[in-house]
């Protein structure tokens, strides 16, 4: 009896990244599968703009094409299922602990103030206990990294995220931060945009201090002031964050840049709230990846 | 296969640790490039399974992604003659810098105890009175320092692969020996490798100075509970001249690239380029 | 039409710096070196985020009964694939799985393989050690 597949029906807030980190690189690299193709054309496309003529950033954004077939269908000819995994030697030991020595290895690294050294050190070997995000509170900003899909309006765009079904909702009029809202602690801050030519630059405060920068320790304080950079260039959008807190950092920390394809054929879902944290009270060991 | 009929099987299978395998030299069973000569390995196939032995090679594609590495340990030290009882060394790296701070707490034998802390980034050198704190510049020393980071076992292959063409490799009596350059710093090194792929001592020249580090006893030394794979020597001799200028038994390592940086103090990047303007 | 993916049940590190990463601590709970066997009645099965989890019930030699809670990879790795809970779980069913045992004793492991009732294979987490079901 063939297994059947159930097919998960496109839905408007279709997220791209899951997961297993199925970028577009990824698909190119194995041919992509049986699927329609995602990624738009990327060449010589124009950018498309709104009435008022700045750029349209609109679209879902990031991986694009899925996985492609690398190892054939997972389910042999009698309906048993057999995942490959891609772990050094087939190993999944060696795949985490391979993720964890992949995931510090930088070599842009936040520059923290000496007296914050030890800090920094002991968060990153306590993850397992100290990362609210692992607990399945929000990564926050910049840690969540580039939306999925963004919706944009005359006045706001939306920002919507695979991790958790969040949702950021920022004003681009270039109105400056509510003064009671900026002085807030929350997860996500508080956002406030403009257009400097044709970059969408974000400005987040109020940001309370239980998230971190990124997976390696790297803390903050309710002090943290983000900027986030987006320049659409045709079915191109580029994402750079900078991460200031002159509390803890000798200077601000400007993260790697991330290009996104426009991906027309949004097909994963976005992650299904809520998440049941149920693993805390049996992790022995210090390891994570 | 059928299952049994007791409701309830237990069935115990104790998989071959990952561990035992590096220790079994798993990079000499690994599938290297075959050898053109039954006498001299190819240097590709050196470094890959020197590499693969000290855990740095990592992921589906095995890229070096040792970034940082931390260790801790006791020992002793000789200066100007005398020997030290060192109490805390703790040694961090930070391979892309590249970068090294040495923090080190010794009793002299007048009973004094003192704490130094010695620093290298890129091209600068200095001193502190703790990690970060209280820096002073330390001149014409920055390359001896430089020296250390690619003394180690780990900077010992990412040296070598750096040298490309200019590194040698020779084989005799189950020994292998790997020569190569560090042109940016004026030495020139010679690794000798087990039979199980482990780097046992480095003989650097140096100018007029001959340094030689002996290791011995690799583990992974992190602690049971945060184990990474990344091999260290639990014991590093040190001779100068061939007199031992540190002996040290490593008790602690955290090599699942800790936070290491080693930002140039201000004070101390105007004193660098001072240096170079008188040098002139 | 079927969808042909290839699922990556762990995150391998691809590249450094500008990925998105999946976060686990499977180490830090379950000893993969520990692998057993536990047959039961399937009795809820949690399609959730982080991990997917299945309880089940099981009657030991001495006719006590343990609940075993089984841990897996994402909703969205499984999806991926096309594997439903719906397929091949059901309630209510006896099952077989491989587990990698948790650390700390308690009655938990991490879902290697399944044998269904009707009796297709279902492995799920590839490891070095042999799987005790078999192919």
């Amino acid at each position: 009896m063939a297994p059947r597949l159930i097919r998960y029906g496109a839905t408007v807030l279709s997220a791209a990244v899951g997961a297993l980190m199925m970028t577009s690189s990824i698909a190119a690299q194995n041919g992509g599968g049986g699927r329609a193709a995602g990624p738009a054309q990327t060449q010589n496309v124009p950018t498309p703009r709104t009435p008022d003529g700045h750029p349209d950033l609109s679209g879902a954004w990031g991986g694009a094409g899925g996985g492609g077939a690398r190892d054939g269908s997972p389910f042999d000819e009698k309906g048993n299922l057999r995942l490959a995994g891609r772990y050094r030697k087939g190993n999944p030991v060696n795949g985490e602990r391979d993720s964890g020595i992949s995931q510090r290895f930088g070599p842009n690294f936040p520059l923290y103030k000496p007296q914050y050294w030890d800090k920094v050190d002991f968060m990153d070997v306590n993850g397992n206990v100290q990362d609210s995000n692992f607990h399945c509170m929000p990564a926050g900003v910049p840690r969540m990294g580039p939306p999925v899909r963004i919706l944009q309006t005359a006045r706001d765009v939306v920002f919507l995220y695979r991790e958790k079904n969040q949702y950021r909702i920022i004003p681009i009029d270039g109105r400056p931060h509510d003064p009671v809202n900026s002085m807030d602690q929350t997860y996500l801050g508080d956002s406030v945009g403009h257009w400097e030519g044709d970059t969408l630059v974000v400005d987040v405060v109020g940001f309370n201090s239980e998230t971190w920068l990124g997976w390696p320790g790297y803390f903050h304080t309710n002090k943290l002031r983000v900027i986030e950079r987006l320049t659409r260039q045709g079915n191109t959008l580029l994402y750079q964050a900078t991460a200031d807190d002159p509390d803890v950092l000798l200077k601000p920390w400007a993260m790697n840049p991330r290009t996104l394809q426009l991906n027309t054929n949004p097909t994963t879902q976005i992650e299904d709230p809520p998440c049941i944290e149920s693993d805390s009270a049996n992790l022995t060991t210090k390891e994570r990846g | 296969m059928r299952l049994t009929a007791a409701t309830v099987a237990i069935v115990v299978v104790l998989a071959i640790p990952v561990m035992m395998e590096a220790q079994q030299g798993r990079g000499s069973t690994s599938g290297s490039a075959p050898q053109t000569s039954s006498r001299t390995p190819e240097l590709k196939t050196v470094l890959h399974n020197a590499a693969d032995a000290l855990g740095m090679l990592r992921t589906e594609r095995e890229a070096d992604l040792i970034a940082t590495v931390r260790y801790w340990g006791t020992g002793t030290m000789m200066m100007a003659g005398q020997v030290f009882k060192v109490t805390n060394y703790a040694g961090s790296v930070n391979f892309h810098v590249p970068g090294m701070r040495i923090d080190i707490t010794r009793t002299a034998p007048d009973g004094m105890s003192q704490r130094a802390v010695e620093v290298v980034s890129d091209k600068f050198a200095w001193n502190e009175t703790q990690p970060g704190i209280n820096p002073t510049p330390a001149a014409g020393i920055a390359n001896a320092r430089l020296l250390q980071i690619w003394m180690l076992p780990q900077g010992v292959v990412k040296a070598a692969t750096a040298a490309g063409a200019a590194a040698n490799v020779a084989a005799a009596g189950g020994v292998t020996t790997l020569t190569f350059p560090i042109a940016s710093i004026g030495a020139t090194l010679k690794a000798t490798i087990d039979d199980k792929n482990f780097i046992r001592e480095v003989e650097a020249r140096m100018g007029t100075s001959v340094i030689t580090t002996t290791y011995s006893d690799y583990g992974d030394w992190n602690g049971a509970d945060y184990l990474s794979d990344v091999m260290f020597p639990r014991h590093i001799v040190q001779k100068r001249d061939g007199a031992t200028v540190l002996d040290l038994t490593i008790s602690k390592t955290n090599t699942y690239n800790p936070y290491v940086v080693m930002p140039v103090p201000e004070n101390v990047e105007k004193a660098g380029s001072t240096a170079q303007a008188a040098s002139r | 039409m079927k969808r042909f993916c290839s699922l990556v049940a762990f995150v391998a590190a691809l590249s450094v710096g500008s990925q998105t990463f999946a976060h686990h601590a499977t180490q830090a709970e379950f000893d993969q070196t520990k692998v057993t066997t536990i047959k039961g009645v399937m009795t809820r099965v949690m399609w959730v985020n982080p991990h997917v989890n299945w309880h089940m019930e099981v009657k030991n030699a001495d006719g006590t009964v343990t609940d075993w809670t089984i841990v897996g990879a994402g909703p969205g790795q499984f999806r991926a694939i096309g594997l439903s809970g719906r397929d091949f779980f059901q309630i209510g069913e006896t099952y077989s799985a491989s587990i990698a045992l948790a650390r700390n004793g308690s009655s938990r492991g991490h879902i290697m393989s399944f044998l269904t009732p009707d009796g297709k294979t279902l492995q799920i987490w590839s490891g070095n050690g042999d799987d005790p079901l078999g192919r």
